[in-house]
């Protein structure tokens, strides 16, 4: 488990744990920088038998979504080898590469 | 803004098409058109190229000049559209604006891909390239991913069942026995469905549309021309686009596309009509998942209840709302830029009275083209010109 960093609308509230000039949802440039606790629960989830180019070696993997606790959703991979379960409690572990892992 | 029509529509065979590349696809789906509508390409005035991947796939760009040097065209405008998958919808909306505004009379919109020259998993991760790479991309998700990831969403929110899912892939295969241009002209049954290998879990291969080559083509004047040079010529009542979320971390749910929800708005209110008006639809099954989520999105179903819609018949070609009576991306093909163009070419067989698959005397039809997870959608509502 670790502390996700991201950026929060100070207008809407919206965060995101990507790099963002304007917010998404209502375009107000009032973003802030904060730590998520990177807390949430499984949305959905699938595991990839043909993957493309680049995850040949890497199949069969599983690719969640993840809602987070402050309500945005983000695709992450899987970092436990047990199957996951849609509205699971998972947490932020670390970026591979540059993708979110949760477990 | 002035009525506008289609005069001409052609489509090679959505396949695979060996010898033939992109430019070739598209100048033969071209000369179909020109020729149905009895027009010299020399009184074309714009030509409107949509494609996704040949940049990727071929490595050949500058396609619509291309397109247009072959077919004899000089000096006039040629613009390339690229929404992914709505590529082809894209270019045809392109065209109705430049005749509907005045600006042209005459024009040719042309959707192609080359697809099958390439392998699998380059074909998969051209296709990923309409996801956010810095995102999705990331993690190793595709677009038979995202789509898996939808339908178990759809299942464990609305009690959808995988049954039901695979209902999809039956019925459009089906429809596509019939279909001169189908990739697929075999059945399939729902016991080759539920024991086939893994693709995406739980999509197999049959819930995924097949990797293709193709083009089609439609020619666009007034209507004031169109009545005076062609008795089948098919009014367009309207065609919108709606851009809606380009990214996972933009959406609110992944049981709906809010793209295909604003583009039907615009398009039912362009048109006048609501959804009781429609006859038929051909819609962007380019995953089993894809047809029932688009026939609740167009509002022809309460949302939750598309599964149940088609384990009733409904959508059946004899039923209330045939729905891709083409056979749809899944038995027809895919060639991703060609798409849009494709099922405006379907639809308009069917009012013309044409289709293999023809329905009892269809008066207006919708054809639905969506572009990457929701990023972009195109709707287009035509009629025949009475």
């Amino acid at each position: 488990m670790a502390l996700l960093n991201g950026f929060k609308c100070e207008e809407c509230n919206y965060f995101t744990p990507y790099k963002t000039i304007l917010c998404p949802k209502c375009s107000s440039s009032k973003i802030v920088q904060v730590e998520s606790q990177g807390a949430g629960e499984i949305y959905t989830f699938t595991t990839i038998h043909v993957p493309p180019e680049g995850f040949e070696d890497k199949v069969p993997y599983t690719v969640v979504v993840v809602k987070l606790d402050e309500g945005t959703l983000v695709s992450a991979s899987w970092g436990s080898e047990t199957k996951p379960q849609i509205g699971q409690r998972v947490a932020f572990q670390e970026i591979a590469g540059s993708s979110f892992v949760f477990k | 803004m002035r009525p506008v029509s289609i005069i001409g529509i052609g489509s090679t065979p959505f396949s695979k098409l060996e010898g033939k590349g992109p430019v070739d696809l598209a100048v033969e789906a071209s000369i179909q058109a020109l020729g149905d509508a009895e027009i010299h390409p020399k009184k074309i005035e714009a030509l409107y190229l949509g494609n996704f991947t040949s940049g990727i796939l071929t490595g050949q760009e500058i396609l619509g000049p291309l397109v247009a040097n072959r077919l004899g065209m000089r000096a006039i405008p040629s613009i390339k559209t690229e929404g992914a998958c709505s590529s082809g919808t894209l270019a045809f909306k392109e065209g109705v604006l430049a005749v509907a505004s005045g600006v042209h009379e005459l024009v040719l919109t042309v959707g192609v891909e080359k697809m099958t020259s390439a392998n699998t998993s380059k074909v998969t991760a051209a296709l990923a390239s309409a996801l956010d790479q810095s995102k999705e991309g990331s993690c190793g998700l595709t677009f038979p991913g995202v789509f898996a990831m939808m339908a178990r969403r759809h299942m464990h929110e609305f009690g959808t069942t995988r049954e039901q899912i695979a209902m999809v892939s039956i019925k459009n295969r089906k429809n596509g026995v019939k279909n001169p241009l189908a990739q697929f002209r075999a059945e399939v049954t729902m016991e080759k469905i539920l024991g086939a290998k893994p693709v995406t879990e739980p999509f197999v291969l049959y819930d995924c549309c097949p990797i293709s080559d193709g083009a089609a083509a439609a020619i666009i004047c007034p209507t004031e021309m169109a009545r005076k040079l062609s008795s089948k010529s098919i009014s367009i009542l309207s065609c919108e686009v709606s851009i809606g979320n380009a990214s996972i971390d933009m959406m609110s749910d992944m049981v709906s596309f809010p793209a295909t929800v604003e583009a039907a708005k615009k398009a039912f209110s362009t048109a006048g009509l609501s959804t009781k008006d429609i006859n038929f639809v051909e819609l962007h099954d380019c995953f089993t998942i894809a047809e029932i989520v688009d026939s609740e999105d167009l509002g022809f179903f309460e949302k939750g209840e598309g599964g149940l819609a088609l384990e009733k018949g409904l959508t059946q070609i004899n039923g209330k709302l045939p729905i891709n009576p083409s056979g749809g991306l899944l038995s027809k093909g895919h060639p991703v830029g060609a798409t849009g163009l494709g099922q405006i070419y379907e639809v308009c067989k069917q009012l013309r009275g044409e289709h293999p698959n023809q329905l009892d005397n269809p008066k207006i039809g919708l054809a639905h083209n969506l572009g990457g997870t929701g990023a972009v959608c195109a709707i287009t509502i035509l009629s025949r010109n009475l």
